[in-house]
């Protein structure tokens, strides 16, 4: 069998004097959604950090299509073509929508995703392009936060808290892109505090607690009992 | 007239003092360093130019095209080797490197070229003046000028229109999410030093061939830099200019009424300007 897109291998990360993962393993096969589950605090968006390499990591932790990448800089692994959406958006405010989504692809890889592109999936920033990144709405802030990574053509996409702070509506506009990401053949990994909407959308999931893996599989193949236990831990 | 005179000699003086301060604030507002040896920089370029006119005998004006690349490449060499490793939440540690750095500057120049003040050269250009309205404009203060605006044009053109420009805008926002868009850091910042050295080296000709330079002329230009940027606003390139020409005006004005008063005045309105308007005159809108 060939190597996974990626591989998550017994790691451990973590901050300066705080240790927030500790042997973590998973696979992500090609063409897959994944969601990554857990309670605040279990160390998901540590794990998308490690993963990207904003946060240090031993080098065999993770290989992506059987070659590691941990310790290699995040701007080398964005041009591998793996991509982070961040927690709260975090838009360059000195920029203008386009600008946003620009920078996103100039140094990425090649391919079919492009400033046209994502103007077709979301309409409403063609109207907002010359606009600064600030004037958006919350909603119109993600989703130049998917566009500039999309722009990148990466084949892993990560998504941190995609919905944290939106309004029901915007979520649902949100959730309703994503199969056409998916579609295009980018693999991605989702961490989301709604977990029954994580679990609709994807094809397997991990469940951290406490920085461990507490459940994995495919979300049919687990109770909703199992699930609620491996999130909240079972005391 | 002799006001009129004074006021005008001012404003392209402010020429000089602008193309000091754009490199010193292109630096500060990319990656927040403050470089103490910036002043030592100009003084090198200056050298460098003396350099470039006695072995090739170029005329010093064209010795840019030597100077210019030069001090570039000494900027992004510098910023990868010494100055990149220094950045991160502190901002002792670059404080104190360029601190040393300019030290170094000043004693290695005093041991090559000694103490000696020395000056370059550039024929009848130093002397030839334009008449405009009864008042006898120089030649060279106008190039010199006409220098820093193109500078501050060329600067607000790669800010706001190409690549180069919205990876300084981003990385200085943000330097964590700037990796996320495959951005280099270390690569980013060494070109923001190598554009400040190129245009340092420009000021140093002019330097050079405006007045009396020695090794440690250096420190006395990285305060005319610093005022000019603090009085036209930190992070504002045009700003940068009017803070050059403010200074420059409260200098000739303070000369005109006794050439001992030339330096004080300038100090003098930069408190003034500090007291009245700390953020400058034109305080960047998203501070």
């Amino acid at each position: 069998m060939s190597a996974p897109l990626l591989r998550i291998a017994r790691l451990s990360s973590g901050y300066a004097d705080f240790q927030a993962l500790f042997d973590v393993s998973f696979d992500l096969h090609a063409g897959e959604a994944l969601a990554l589950i857990g309670a605040n605090g279990a160390g998901k968006s540590t794990l998308l950090k490690t993963i990207v390499g904003l946060l240090p990591c031993a080098s065999p932790m993770v290989a992506h299509r059987g070659e590691s990448i941990g310790g290699l800089s995040a701007d080398k692994i964005v041009r591998r073509g793996i991509a982070l959406v961040p927690e709260g958006r975090r838009l360059f405010r000195s920029l203008s929508v386009e600008e946003n989504l620009v920078i996103g692809g100039e140094r990425g890889r090649a391919g079919e995703w492009s400033l046209e592109r994502v103007y077709g999936l979301f309409p409403i920033l063609r109207e907002k392009r010359q606009q600064p990144s600030t004037s958006l709405s919350g909603g119109q802030q993600q989703m130049v936060a998917i566009g500039r990574a999309l722009m990148a053509n990466p084949e892993i996409i990560l998504f941190d808290e995609i919905s944290l702070g939106l309004a029901p509506a915007i979520i649902k506009d949100i959730y309703a892109a994503l199969p056409a990401i998916t579609r295009t053949g980018v693999s991605a990994i989702l961490v989301e505090q709604d977990v029954t909407r994580a679990l609709g959308f994807a094809q397997s999931f991990v469940c951290l607690q406490e920085g461990r893996v507490s459940l994995a599989g495919k979300p049919a193949e687990h109770s909703r009992a199992d699930i609620v236990a491996a999130y909240f831990g079972s005391h | 007239m002799v006001w009129l005179n004074a006021i005008v000699q001012g404003v392209l003086l402010g020429g000089l003092y602008a193309l000091f301060a754009a490199g010193l604030s292109l630096i500060f507002g990319v990656m927040r360093l403050v470089n103490i040896a910036h002043g030592d920089f100009i003084v090198l370029g200056s050298y460098l130019a003396l350099v470039v006119v006695q072995t090739l005998g170029l005329n010093p004006l064209m010795s840019a095209l030597i100077v210019v690349p030069l001090m570039a490449v000494f900027g992004y060499v510098l910023q990868r080797v010494l100055l990149n490793p220094t950045l991160g939440k502190d901002l002792l540690a670059p404080l104190l490197v360029t601190f040393g750095l300019s030290i170094i500057i000043q004693n290695g120049l005093l041991t090559i070229f000694t103490a000696d003040s020395r000056r370059v050269m550039a024929g009848a250009i130093e002397t030839a003046s334009v008449s405009i309205g009864g008042l006898s404009l120089g030649v060279l203060p106008l190039a010199m000028f006409a220098t820093a605006i193109a500078v501050i044009l060329g600067l607000d053109f790669i800010f706001t229109r190409t690549s180069l420009g919205r990876a300084f805008r981003a990385t200085s926002e943000d330097a964590e999410i700037a990796k996320l868009m495959a951005l280099d850091n270390r690569h980013i910042y060494a070109m923001a030093m190598a554009l400040s050295a190129a245009i340092v080296g420009l000021a140093g000709i002019f330097l050079a061939v405006r007045t009396n330079f020695d090794p440690s002329t250096g420190p006395m230009r990285l305060i005319f830099g610093f005022e000019a940027v603090i009085i036209g606003g930190l992070g504002s390139l045009w700003g940068t200019l009017a803070g050059g020409v403010v200074l420059g005006v409260a200098q000739t004005l303070g000369a005109a009424i006794d050439p001992g008063y030339q330096v004080l005045a300038g100090h003098l309105v930069f408190f003034l300007i500090l007291i009245l308007r700390p953020r400058g005159l034109f305080p960047r809108m998203d501070g």
